[in-house]
């Protein structure tokens, strides 16, 4: 009902304003024009005068004519190279080569001869300004002539680095100091992010992509839904011609330069990847099926990886015989290769895209579009840290397949003479991921060593690698009797341990209106409501129906998903008041699935006016509504809530009042379109990805089960971990099967500020300079105030004072007479009012950035940027970058108090500079052809470096030992990418390219990524400490230094070495 | 909106936030708890993990609502209800056990960790500050030996709270000593400022009294084995020769069984825990037989201190079938 509400408000709204003037807007699947048209003579402005753009990306034409003041626009125009010709008093001008861009205004001036003779066609030189004049959003395009002729990875999600300020992260491209799980992505016009975790989920080749356009900051109000970047795709449609390309890429393994492997003391067992081949090919065709009235696209892309895997088996040395591995003058360990092991890694995936663009009058398009990518992987790559073969291959070795596949149907109308636009858009998006382990015996129970033990230990499960080598083992014969030969931490044994499948779906729908209005100069007012439904299927379990880990503690864990053993009541921690330490659950058996069917609606609104207050000054304001509602898993609502008491409702929580306005001014001192200072406020929230329905309010308990390390026998810990042992501890419950919402809970959201000029400095030539700050507001995380018994979905920090007061004055007056109700209350009002000892999630970005563009013209491509910025914080986003853990909004970031001690610093993400110049150069040598000569360098600060320790609860890498970054930082990584092609005309308007890429041309491997933990041992934080409290840290709860990772700052990730890639490429 | 902008404009030149999770960084450093308390040989309510035991005292800094860990701390009041300013002492919420108890100072500032030697042996590293002896430790009027540790690690949100001083007394006091006493003598922050004179103490606690805290098998078991040993625990190193005749085991017709006290032992015969206490019959307990263990007054441990009970300590256990 309140959708439709708003949905009549927009609609009147347009009503009212119809007929007043000429829509004009670019939305996200197209570009517009604008400008006026004066006199050469007299400089006044021509009125009447019509003015129609025409080229190979439109169906038909599209006219506009120029008002009292002489301007006009022309909306809705696809990207791409148009012609703008001006009919006045029967005479043409013609105004050729400008340039449209996804989501972009070019404003073109025409001044025009009006004394011209009837008939007569004027050719008029110029270019269009490089600078959009309409908007203040900061960003780039990436288009053809980039991924064509600069090396790049080979989809659109592969360039999105191309922006300034982006930088990668774990799960993709970061922008401006936001994880990139805070991005949403939009391609042909629908939200294609993956539901379920926020990730990038759509991805298409670059022979498919007609723009990608990366907005990271400074939109106004059509976009939502995102506190990062918003990444807006459109693909290729057909055209009046046939037009499409053949095109093939290799990079043989033979031609990838050796991986730098660092040794890593205290383990022996190493990885090397070394690529076998990785190749794929396809075509893409588009052209018409009515002229004019119906056109094609389609295009197919089959991509292949092959690795090879080298599992290296190597072991200490110990010549003095002092009992202390010898380390070579670097301060390795010196480490001898025993045993090589390989093993083959494949990925495959099948990108595909059809599109229909048609039209049944110029002024009443639309088009409908599918694509997917079939995918499966077989790896040896197991979420989380470290992600490495250590152990045996059932429990390390996976197969993934998954299915992305998206529809989407567009339609816009122009109304009362091109004076109002509609626009409608409807989509789909699926994405379905089916985990298994990759051998059958990948099902057993999954067992990790979380001590140090000798290889030697692991004999049995090493027997698929041909069995331990000699001289792993200690003892007798022994050349080196005071060390371990070949210690293993964190072994892996058994099965593959957690599994999940999923299956999250999007239908949305949008409809928007546009209009002109003229009341003090010209305004371009513009409203919109969107409706997304999605869905989340989850299935998760521990293969063999349990976890075992041997705690660095000298404690055995064993974790279990546990479910309902009581029909109608949940399984959760027995905090329902009676306390009458019945937690209603029983284990998930061996062949069962914790399942979870969940679902979130999200609304939103929207209402902007693109206010011309002078040609050369425009204000953009606009105001963005947006409500969320998440709701409970379908077999749990009705059901009685161990958290509440009460029936679990169908709504989990809904976050309502979402406003987010957007402020925005844009000033051309040239008046000539070559110029602008801009600033923009504006104020984004969230929307949280479906994981919490499924781990908060989709019934998970974890329980724990405790031992004392005897109690559990290391070479048989699943036969021998017995509850009715005399080292059984207690079982831990993680998690309530429903989870209290703190009251006056509020969406998370992030605002932002962007000043910044750009100028037209030479013709084709742009510099520009801006100064970005983004400061996250409110976060939405689950807290614990029980020591990690239940969790609530709270704004930690953050206390509604009334709303516990309300529960403690309703607990006193039915104290005498509903005692068990009262003692429930007064837990709800210690409860919510514990969220206010955690500390306030804190992000600030800080950015300068200084850009030159210059546009493909003269055969000469080039962009760079330079980027000071700063990130401080205590909360990084929405995953945690030191454990890899995605729980959007769930993570363990904020699960206890004294987790938060020594978390505020500089994030992960703070790299102080980032270099990014892009460039191709074009050499035309006549009737031979032509060769293309492009470059791709990037220079970048190290990271920030963390010292971790274990905590008692949440395991490795959760505390905190010293100030967040207090460990230094990795050093600076540059790169240098080639770009070599040879390019002829062939006849019939084809045209063949043969290419080079080269990555990494000077085989550049500094470190990426180093060893955080500084412990794997259980300690506390040092709260403000330096080195020197460093020498003194206790293990938890006792008077002993914890064992020290021998490999803490030793890198564990190197850029990738040189490679080679070639390709071949035939258009026509 | 208007504030919310303004603030964000005004914040951009804003240094990094106060945050709750942090500790003082200036001036002195304060204590903000005295705690004594015991984490080893607590029976009944204590958790079996050992890292919930006993508190035997704790004392909560002027002014704070709470203590480390989140509990309230109860606003002192004199006779005429009026506030006690000071250090302030709290109801325990449990008596500690008078074996192994330690002080455990909170402060709320980083110490300079020159506090603490470090110690390497084959067994590792380990901190000690019998050398530095920055506590005066007394009961009885009598100076105590001492060692313990410098803990940086912790806040008032973490258990162990911290930073933190453990004071470990280096022999044992007779349980239900009542007049101990610690007072901070050379403890300074990394800036060289002492704890403020007005917090050095002396805090006074006293020992719990010696006291039965179960027994083995528990009151009530039953299809207990006939060659079961039984075990009394006292919390506290037992004077054997006190229980000779004051821990009777006897059936329903009042035939006491015969054997020996002795210390609890490992299968090697080594005194593994003497505050235990084990009886271990002469011949097998008789099937089907309903024991009853009392434990009478008289019983002292090492120290000698008494063991206090309103009423003598029983538990009753039923013997299964023979086999």
């Amino acid at each position: 009902m309140r959708f439709n509400r708003h949905l009549g408000t927009f609609a009147v709204a347009g009503l009212l304003l119809g007929g007043i003037g000429t829509a004009h807007a670019q939305d996200s699947t197209t570009g517009a024009v604008r400008g006026q048209v004066r006199d050469q003579a007299d400089k006044e402005p021509v009125i009447g005068a019509t003015v129609v753009a025409s080229g190979p990306a439109l169906q038909g034409t599209q006219a506009s004519i120029t008002d009292e003041t002489g301007q006009y626009s022309i909306a809705n125009l696809p990207p791409g190279t148009y012609e703008v010709v001006v009919y006045f008093a029967d005479a043409k001008f013609s105004r050729t080569n400008v340039l449209i861009q996804l989501g972009k205004v070019a404003k073109v001036n025409i001044g025009i001869d009006t004394k011209a003779t009837a008939g007569e066609t004027i050719v008029i030189e110029g270019r269009a300004p490089l600078i959009d004049q309409q908007s203040t959003k900061v960003g780039n395009t990436v288009t053809h002539d980039y991924t064509d002729n600069i090396p790049t990875g080979r989809t659109f999600g592969a360039v999105l680095g191309a922006a300034g300020g982006s930088q990668n992260d774990f799960y993709g491209t970061s922008v401006g100091g936001s994880t990139s799980v805070e991005n949403t992505y939009i391609v042909e016009g629908v939200n294609t992010t993956d539901p379920g975790f926020g990730l990038l989920s759509t991805n298409l080749p670059n022979e498919f992509v007609q723009e990608t356009e990366i907005i990271t900051g400074g939109y106004n109000a059509e976009y939502g839904r995102s506190t990062g970047g918003v990444i807006n795709v459109i693909t290729k449609s057909g055209s009046n011609q046939f037009h499409g390309s053949v095109f093939g890429y290799w990079t043989p393994g033979g031609l990838v330069a050796d991986e730098r492997v660092t040794p890593r003391a205290g383990n022996s067992i190493d990885r090397e990847d070394n690529l076998n081949n990785r190749f794929d090919f396809g075509a893409e065709v588009g052209g018409p099926i009515v002229k004019d009235r119906l056109w094609f696209h389609a295009g197919i892309n089959p991509s292949f990886i092959s690795n090879e895997v080298s599992r290296i088996v190597k072991r200490q040395v110990d010549e003095d015989n002092d009992g202390v591995p010898d380390v070579d003058q670097n301060g390795f360990t010196v480490l001898e290769e025993l045993d090589r092991n390989r093993l083959t890694e494949s990925f495959r995936t099948v990108y595909y895209s059809g599109k229909l663009t048609g039209a049944v009058t110029p002024d009443h398009q639309g088009s409908i579009s599918v694509m997917g990518s079939p995918s499966r992987n077989d790896d040896f790559c197991i979420g989380g840290a470290p992600c490495t073969p250590i152990g045996q291959k059932s429990a390390t070795r996976e197969v993934i397949n998954r299915n992305v596949f998206d529809m989407s149907a567009k339609w816009t109308s122009k109304f009362f003479d091109n004076k109002t636009q509609v626009d409608a858009v409807a989509g789909f998006h699926g994405d379905k991921v089916d985990q298994e382990p990759a051998l059958e015996s990948g099902f057993n129970n999954g067992i990790r060593y979380e001590t140090e033990r000798s290889l030697a230990f692991f004999d049995q499960q090493e027997a698929e690698y041909g069995g331990v080598p000699a001289g792993c083992q200690d003892g007798a014969g022994d050349p080196f009797p005071e060390i371990t030969n070949c210690p293993v931490p964190l072994y892996r044994a058994g099965g593959l341990a957690f599994v999940e499948d999923t299956n999250a779906t999007r239908i949305s729908g949008l409809l928007s209106a546009t209009q002109r209005v003229q009341l003090l100069g010209h305004h371009v007012i513009k409203g919109g409501a969107d409706i997304e439904n999605q869905g989340f299927e989850d299935g998760r379990y521990y293969t063999g129906g349990a976890w075992y880990r041997e705690r660095a503690s000298q404690q055995w864990n064993v974790r279990r998903f546990l479910t309902p053993d009581v029909e109608g009541v949940p399984c959760g921690a027995d905090i329902d008041g009676d306390r009458n330490g019945d937690a209603n659950c029983r284990a998930i058996e061996e062949g069962e699935v914790l399942n979870a069917d969940t679902r979130t609606r999200n609304l939103g609104a929207y209402l902007q006016d693109s206010w011309s207050v002078l040609p050369n000054l425009t204000l953009n304001a606009g105001v963005r509504w947006e409500q969320q509602t998440l709701f409970s898993a379908e077999h749990l609502r009705g059901q009685i809530s161990p958290t509440t008491g009460e029936p679990i409702p169908r709504e989990a929580f809904t976050l309502g009042n979402m406003v987010a306005p957007r402020l925005g001014v844009v000033y051309d001192w040239t008046q000539e379109g070559r110029s602008k200072v801009y600033g923009h406020f504006g104020r984004f929230y969230e929307s949280i990805p479906m994981d919490i329905n499924v781990r908060a309010y989709g019934g998970e308990v974890i329980g724990i089960d405790v031992y004392n390390n005897p109690g559990c026998d290391a070479a048989n810990p699943v036969g021998s971990c017995a509850m009715d042992g005399p080292d059984f501890i207690r079982t831990d419950f993680s998690g309530a099967g429903d989870t209290l919402v703190s009251p006056g809970m509020r969406a998370q959201y992030l605002d932002e500020i962007v000043l910044g000029t750009e100028y037209e400095i030479l013709p084709d030539l742009k510099i520009g300079a801006s100064y970005i700050r983004r400061d996250l507001g409110r976060v939405i995380e689950d807290v614990s105030t029980d020591g990690a018994n239940t969790y609530i979905i709270a704004n930690p920090g953050e206390v509604d004072t009334g709303a516990v007061a309300d529960l403690r004055r309703e607990a006193a007056q039915i104290m005498e007479s509903d005692p068990g109700r009262a003692q429930f209350l007064n837990y709800e009002a210690d409860t919510f009012e514990g969220v206010g000892i955690f500390d306030k999630p804190k992000r600030t970005y800080n950015a300068i950035q200084l850009t030159a563009e210059r546009r493909f013209t003269n055969s000469f491509y080039m962009a760079a940027t330079y980027t000071y910025s700063e990130l401080r914080g205590n909360f990084p986003g929405l995953f945690s970058p030191e454990t890899q853990q995605l729980d959007p909004n769930l993570t363990s970031m904020y699960d206890l108090p004294e987790l938060m001690a020594n978390r505020y610093g500089d994030l992960r993400h703070d790299r102080p500079h980032l270099v990014k110049l892009d460039g191709f150069y074009r050499l035309p040598l006549e009737e031979i052809g032509f060769f293309t000569f492009g470059a791709s360098v990037r220079g970048t600060s190290g990271e920030p470096i963390n010292t971790l320790g274990a905590h008692p609860s949440y395991g490795l890498g959760e505390s905190y030992i010293l100030p967040r970054g207090a460990g230094g930082r990795t050093g600076l990584t540059t790169r240098f990418d080639t770009h070599v092609a040879y390019g002829r005309a062939l006849s019939g308007g084809m045209r063949m390219e043969a290419f080079v890429d080269i990555f990494n041309l000077f085989n550049q491997q500094p470190e990426i990524e180093v060893d955080e933990n500084y412990t794997y041992e259980d300690v506390n934080p040092i709260v403000g400490g330096d080195q020197a409290d460093l020498e003194h840290l206790k293990a938890y709860g006792t008077n002993r230094r914890p064992a020290i990772n021998s490999n803490y700052k030793n890198t564990f990730d190197r850029q990738d070495p040189l490679s080679a890639r070639f390709g071949l490429r035939l258009l026509f | 909106m208007l504030p919310a902008l303004t603030s964000f404009v005004v914040c951009a030149a804003c240094s990094d936030p106060e945050l709750a999770s942090e500790l003082n960084k200036e001036g002195p450093p304060e204590i903000v708890e005295v705690n004594v308390r015991s984490e080893g040989a607590v029976t009944g309510d204590g958790d079996p993990s050992g890292l919930q035991a006993g508190e035997s005292a704790t004392f909560c800094r002027d002014g704070d609502q709470y203590r480390v860990n989140l509990v309230y701390c109860p606003e002192a009041r004199d006779s005429n209800n009026a506030p006690i300013h000071g250090m302030r002492e709290i109801a325990p919420a449990m008596d500690a056990a008078p074996a192994d108890w330690y002080v455990r100072l909170v402060f709320d500032e980083l110490l300079d960790p020159e506090v603490e030697r470090l110690i390497t042996d084959a067994d590792g590293t380990t901190g000690h500050i019998n050398q530095t002896q920055p506590v005066t430790l007394r009961c009885g009027g009598v100076e105590l030996a001492y060692d313990g540790y410098y803990e940086p690690s912790g806040n008032h949100l973490s258990y162990p709270p911290g930073p933190s001083l453990v004071v470990d007394p280096d022999e044992f006091i007779a349980s239900g000593t009542d007049d101990c006493e610690i007072v901070v003598d050379t403890v300074s922050d990394k800036d060289g400022e002492a704890v403020p004179s007005g917090q050095i103490g002396p805090y006074r606690f006293g020992i719990a009294p010696l006291r039965v805290y179960g027994s083995t098998p528990e009151d009530d078991s039953t299809g207990v084995a006939l060659d079961t040993s039984i075990q009394v625990d006292f919390g506290a190193p037992i004077d054997l020769a006190s229980t000779a005749d004051t821990i009777v085991v006897s059936d329903t017709a009042g035939n006491e069984i015969d054997a020996e006290p002795a210390y609890l032992t490992d299968d090697d015969g080594e005194v593994i825990d003497n505050t235990i206490v084990v009886l271990d019959p002469m011949v097998d307990l008789a099937p089907g037989t309903s024991y009853t263990i009392e434990v009478r007054d008289g019983i002292m441990d090492t120290a000698g201190g008494p063991l206090v009970q309103d009423a003598p300590f029983t538990a009753t256990f039923d013997t299964g079938e023979a086999e």
